[in-house]
């Protein structure tokens, strides 16, 4: 998916306002004329600035799509970016409650299945790559990583 | 020459050479994968040199992307697909000696060049460094203020691409690099009362997220498929190769000094090098009819001219602590870790540490001639490694990359929104790089401008006082009225 310039102009105007006032709030350092909030205002100018260069370079340029396709030529393209993003929320969610291997096989399971990868290979690869990665992270470069019923079995 | 000889001694011990070793195959790897940058190779090894001395850290940071700028080559080769940017620039040259059954005439002229061009560089780096350092000890914040602007307006405009999105990229960056407690007043900004982000953002997932992730978001979106590889079988690739490095020594001495220059540019490295030296070659060569048609004049040139750029890069890493590209971007991070602060100091205070950098750039420019031409056996059959497989597992790397860095899963919730921000940016055309370099340089430009200011008591021309200070400046202001002056001419043009 992919905004016009417009769309993206008016974003990054709105962004700004919000970065501006948030920065208003920002204490000053007594004595000097430069505390915190000089550069985020700054930043948020320079942020306007690029937004209203963008929207009205786009504008003139004619008329245009609000927004567009890009990579979602194929079906499916959305919803497999949105499960690998959706896959690593679940392994942040559920790794500490289950230990890094089953939640890193999860993971990588289902994103094996997403781009067609027979189940049972799916599995196999999954859990004999995680088992690797726990060991190669916890043994050698002594990496905590969040411990379950597997990895209680594995040391 | 104590130094120096403690900096070789550092080197040469078994566990740094077998960690440059390591590193380079899987540099190697990395870049002769299409998709996988030499600068996301450098992220994925970053959390492990953690674990690392700071010597083999660096050793294995300087060999890997060595060879992955190389390795990009073989793809392109083969495929038409570069392995990394650095070497979109003549893929299609390359592309065009395989059809005409040249492909190892090219994939030779790749090793040789990249590692000749690799010992240029280094050897420019080797003597200029130093002296550059010696230079920078009298240098004040007003100074390192416009030399951390040159580098961010360097990023914007010499780049490809549309300058206001490059400004976009670098305000996301400035933005990224205030946030935390570290400011002028000591409040905390934008932290939006989580305590995690009082310590400011931290760099390493950022870089995991912005890099790999977005990449490995877009490679599953499009299904993964798999590369059709046209040629399956190589000749001898050390073939032509004294005919080659005899006949256009012109290119490559060319290429050399093109590369090394770009590179120590703050902001601009191997891709842009890669870019303007084959126009250049085009532009210079006597058979200008022969470029697109599998000529080998112009792959010399930027071959040399893109690894030159690599070691170019370290000049303004090393001595100011300005990275001259995205890769030394993720490197001034980790020396900053391993406590080898880079800037002038770090050549009075830990000159052996210098001379170690130098040895390690020599030996990784010398292995790869070796690693290169085994490299090229394995290439085809790398390239069979299903991106199926391969995508899932770069995506379980980078999650444990990002939980190694504070052993916590608040390093893989940065990866990630780094990694939909760099997703959803490259889908915009919003290049990444200069976003990188704003987190990097955001926090060194501040602190050098309210520096300045408090010395100056709030009056905005002491930037211009002191003579390196004044030509810096000046050098600064022309390069951000550039595309200003180009849009005002092209719109004189069209009134014409």
């Amino acid at each position: 998916m992919r905004f016009s310039d417009l769309v993206l102009g008016l974003l990054l105007i709105a962004g700004a306002a919000l970065l501006f006032a948030a920065a208003a709030h920002l204490p000053p350092v007594p004595g000097q004329d430069y505390g915190a909030a000089v550069f985020p205002v700054l930043t948020a100018a320079g942020i306007a600035g690029c937004g209203f260069i963008l929207a009205v370079g786009s504008v003139r340029a004619g008329p245009f799509p609000l927004a567009q396709a890009t990579w979602i030529r194929e079906p499916g393209a959305g919803l497999r970016a949105a499960a690998t993003i959706g896959l690593v929320v679940a392994d942040i969610v559920l790794a500490p409650l289950i230990g890094f291997v089953l939640a890193a096989t999860l993971v990588l399971t289902g994103l094996f299945l997403l781009v067609r990868v027979s189940p049972v290979k799916a599995l196999a690869i999954a859990f004999g790559a995680s088992v690797a990665t726990y060991l190669a992270f916890n043994l050698l470069l002594r990496v905590p990583l969040p411990r379950g019923l597997v990895e209680g079995l594995l040391l | 020459m104590t130094a120096v000889l403690a900096g070789i001694d550092l080197v040469l011990r078994w566990d740094v050479l077998l960690t440059i070793l390591v590193a380079s195959a899987f540099g190697l790897v990395v870049g002769a994968i299409p998709g996988l940058t030499a600068t996301m190779a450098i992220a994925l090894l970053v959390p492990i040199t953690f674990f690392m001395d700071p010597i083999p850290a660096v050793g294995a940071m300087i060999s890997c992307s060595a060879m992955a700028i190389f390795a990009g080559d073989i793809p392109a080769t083969l495929m038409r697909m570069p392995g990394t940017p650095a070497s979109a620039a003549y893929s299609e040259e390359c592309y065009a000696m395989t059809r005409k059954g040249q492909a190892e005439v090219a994939l030779g002229a790749n090793v040789l060049f990249s590692a000749l061009g690799g010992l240029f560089g280094t050897l420019i780096l080797i003597l200029s460094a130093p002296l550059l350092a010696e230079v920078a000890l009298g240098f004040s914040s007003f100074e390192y203020f416009w030399l951390a602007l040159l580098g961010l307006a360097c990023a914007i405009f010499i780049g490809s691409g549309s300058p206001v999105k490059g400004l976009v990229s670098l305000f996301l960056g400035l933005f990224v690099a205030q946030i935390g407690i570290d400011n002028p007043a000591g409040v905390p900004r934008f932290t939006f009362g989580n305590s995690n982000l009082l310590g400011g953002v931290d760099f390493i997932p950022a870089m995991i997220g912005l890099f790999a992730m977005s990449e490995v978001i877009r490679t599953m979106a499009a299904g993964a498929p798999d590369w059709n590889i046209k040629q399956t079988s190589l000749g001898n690739p050390l073939k032509g190769w004294g005919q080659m490095f005899v006949k256009y020594w012109p290119q490559q001495i060319r290429g050399n000094i093109t590369g090394t220059a770009i590179g120590i540019l703050p902001g601009a490295g191997a891709d842009i090098a890669a870019w303007v030296s084959y126009a250049m070659s085009r532009k210079f060569s006597k058979n200008r009819e022969k470029f697109g048609t599998g000529h080998v004049e112009g792959i010399i040139e930027s071959t040399s001219s893109n690894n030159a750029a690599l070691a170019g890069a370290w000049v303004p890493a090393l001595v100011f602590g300005i990275p001259g590209d995205s890769i030394t971007a993720i490197v001034i991070g980790v020396l900053y870790l391993k406590g080898l602060n880079p800037g002038p100091t770090l050549f009075l205070n830990n000159p052996e540490s210098i001379y170690a950098v130098f040895t390690i750039f020599i030996l990784a420019n010398i292995a790869m001639i070796p690693l290169g031409l085994l490299a090229l056996k394995a290439g085809t059959a790398l390239l069979r490694f299903p991106r199926r497989i391969l995508i899932p597992l770069i995506l379980l790397f980078c999650i444990v990359g990002a939980y190694a860095v504070n052993n916590s899963a608040y390093g893989v919730v940065l990866m990630l929104v780094f990694g939909v921000l760099g997703f959803l940016m490259e889908e915009h055309d919003i290049p990444i790089a200069p976003c990188v370099l704003g987190i990097v340089l955001g926090k060194m430009l501040e602190d050098n401008f309210v520096t300045s200011m408090i010395k100056a008591d709030g009056n905005l021309l002491a930037f211009f006082e002191r003579p390196v200070a004044a030509g810096l400046g000046i050098l600064t202001l022309l390069i951000f009225s550039l595309p200003l002056w180009t849009a005002l001419k092209a719109r004189r043009s069209l009134a014409a």
